[in-house]
Order: C-alpha cells, then structure tokens, then sequence
C-alpha cells in the first residue's frame, strides 16, 4: 500500500469536520474547489476515494459508492478505504449497504475494518458477522480498543439457542432495512427478553411524532409477516430517543 | 355495563395525561390490554390449550393467542383473512414486549412518545379487528 501523499492528508484533514459530523460542510463552491484538488492527485484510486467520501457525505449516494467502488477495484488491497467507505455508509444510514460491504471487507481479509464490524455486528446483532471479525481480527494479531460492549452483546447472545439467534437476526435485518430505506440514523439497540422465552430487539431514533413510530412500526410488522417471520421468537421496534 | 376492551383504552388515553412515569407505564400496560381483548373478539373468546395434536400447550394465555394468530390457525378455524390475522397476532406478540418492559423492567425508561405510539397502535389494531369481522360478516 502506497503511503498517502501530503496533498491527500491536506484533504483528509479538511474533510475531519464533515466526516465528524457525518455530512459535508463545505459550501457548494468550496466542494467544488475540494474535488479540482482532489482529482489532481496523482494515485488514482487515493483520488477516488477521496471522491466517494466527499459525495456520500455531500448525500450523493450513487455518485460516491461509484467512486468508492473504482477506488476498492484499483487497489483493493486498502485498508484506508474500506473502513472510510464502510464508515461513511453507516453514517449516512445506509446500514443494509454498509453490512454487505463490510462482509466483502472480511471475505477480503482487510482486517482494518475490525473494530467496526464488530460494532456494526453487535448492533444489529449479526453473530456470524461477529464471528467472522474475531477469527480474522485472531489471525492478523489485530487489537480491539474499544470492545467491551460489543463483545458482551455478542457473548449474551451466544448463549442462546440457534433457532433464537436467527430470529433476532431476521427481525434486526427487517429493522436495518426500514432505517435505511427512511434515512433514520439509530442510535442505540437493545434485546430484551420477556421472561417467557421470547425476545425483543428494539432500535432508538429521533423521532418526534407519534404517527411517524407507529407507521414505521406498522412497517416492520407488514415486512416481517411477509417475509414469514412472524412465528419467531423475536419481535422487533422502533422507539423514540427522547428523555421522559 | 360490562367492561369492554375499549374501557381498557379509556385508561390508557387517561394515564398518559398525568404527570409521573408511572402512568406512562401503565398507559403501555392498559393499552396492550385493550389489544389482547380485542384481538380475543376474532375468534369469539376461544384460545387453544392444545396444539393440533392434541398436546397440552404450556405456554401462557397471551402467548398462545398470539401464536394462535401468527401461525394461521385462527384465520382457517374462524374464516379470517391470514394475512391480516398474523399481522395482529404479530402487533399483538410486539405489544406485549412494551407491556412487560412496562409493567417489570422498572429501570427501562418509557417515554411519552412510546405510550402514546402504543395508545396509536392499540387503535390501529382495533380497527383491524372490526374490519375483519365486518368483513366476515359481510361473506356469512
């Protein structure tokens, strides 16, 4: 992997307060001037990721996982870029797309993306993605900084039985998908079990309305008994973030 | 007059007014209430305690009407529409998470917005319900 040029790290330092805040915040003009700069680089794929960041962040969704993509086929290698692009979908929200690229991360063995997986999969309490980031992060000798909550997650669900853990996936990806689709930023997740050997899996937004919980609601339960998964043992919903 | 589910949702819009979580709890509580027994009036009162094999079911009451909806069984015995059936058994089995969090998980907090969405949803469902067995009564 080619070591970034300062004119990348320039940028990348630019863009720190826009990947901070998950949204770019630069004016139009100034965005303009970035990507002049920006495709000047000299390496092509740095210069395409660079590209994809400032237009998933910018909420150009198509143009920005275009660039991405070249950047990831030109030099897949890159660890930078697969946890920028992973990054970068997460917090646009786009949760089933960033998922799907974090697995092609762990099928390509670019252990960089560790830590978020392992966050990722918690929180939508994918095992087997949890799985398959500690075996990779085990054989790179890859350190964990910050995993402890992740790692209880996954060691409470772990022991439950495997038909269980497979509806609470299924009801979580209903959810991951309904976010996405709504551009719902989810703040927290919770299992929880009613005592009777069922669970519940339950997703924190902001939301101010009641109309607006119980329509998405309403659409988790519609998904989930389309998709035949209303014999499980997990049901699923949104919940307001808001204090008392 | 005897009590009807809707009396349960009376309550339920009642609690949610008063200041204290505690009536937000049992706004969730009340309103999951209204939904069981209005759920209940789809198949007139009747939850299995065997399954189709003749098998003692264990579970409690709540669950095996909710199941009785999920899995399609009411919707053959009582000529339900399925599809909508289990979508209540589902609503149903969700509620009753809210309600037991509510009722016993005194550290999760309960928000005003969650106890009216549950308030919403216990009348959606109602709805549901009527329109079901409108709908039944149109074919009978």
């Amino acid at each position: 992997m080619a070591a970034p040029k300062l004119k990348t790290n320039d940028i990348i330092m630019e863009l720190k307060p826009s990947t901070d805040a998950g949204r770019l915040l630069l004016s139009d003009f100034e965005k303009q001037v970035l990507l002049r700069q920006v495709r000047s680089i000299d390496l092509l794929y740095q210069s395409l990721a660079l590209e994809g960041l400032i237009q998933l962040l910018d909420g150009k969704s198509r143009l920005g996982i275009e660039a991405f993509e070249r950047s990831i086929n030109l030099c897949p290698s890159d660890g930078v870029t697969w946890v920028n692009y992973s990054s970068v979908l997460v917090q646009k929200n786009l949760y089933v797309q960033a998922g799907i690229l974090i697995n092609r991360a762990i099928d390509q063995s670019i252990y960089q993306v560790s830590e978020l997986a392992l966050e990722f999969g918690a929180f939508w309490c994918d095992m087997d993605m949890i799985k398959r980031v500690l075996n990779m992060a085990e054989k790179y000798d890859y350190e964990f900084t910050d995993s402890d909550s992740p790692l209880s997650r996954f060691n409470s669900i772990r022991k439950l039985d495997e038909s269980l853990v497979v509806d609470i996936r299924n009801a979580a990806s209903v959810v991951r998908k309904i976010a996405e689709d709504n551009g719902l930023p989810c703040r927290k997740s919770a299992i929880e079990d009613d005592g009777f050997g069922e669970v519940s899996f339950s997703c924190e937004i902001d939301v101010d309305d009641v109309d607006t919980l119980v329509n998405l609601n309403a659409k988790i339960i519609d998904d989930m008994v389309g998709l035949g998964y209303e014999t499980g043992r997990c049901v699923a919903y949104f919940k307001s973030a808001e204090s008392v | 007059m005897p009590v009807t589910h809707g009396c349960f949702l009376d309550i339920a819009r009642d609690s949610v007014d008063r200041n204290g979580e505690q009536w937000l709890r049992n706004a969730v509580s009340r309103a999951y209430y209204s939904m069981f027994h209005s759920a209940l009036r789809l198949t007139d009162g009747h939850i299995p305690d065997k399954n189709e094999q003749g098998d003692k079911l264990t579970s409690g009451t709540h669950k095996r009407l909710s199941d009785y909806l999920c899995d399609g069984l009411a919707a053959r015995d009582f000529s339900l529409d399925v599809t909508e059936a289990k979508k209540i058994g589902l609503a149903l089995k969700t509620a009753h998470h809210k309600r037991v969090a509510a009722d016993y998980k005194l550290n999760n907090k309960i928000n005003k917005l969650d106890a009216l969405s549950t308030i919403k949803a216990a009348e959606d469902l109602d709805d549901k319900v009527n329109a079901l067995l409108d709908a039944k009564k149109k074919v009978v």
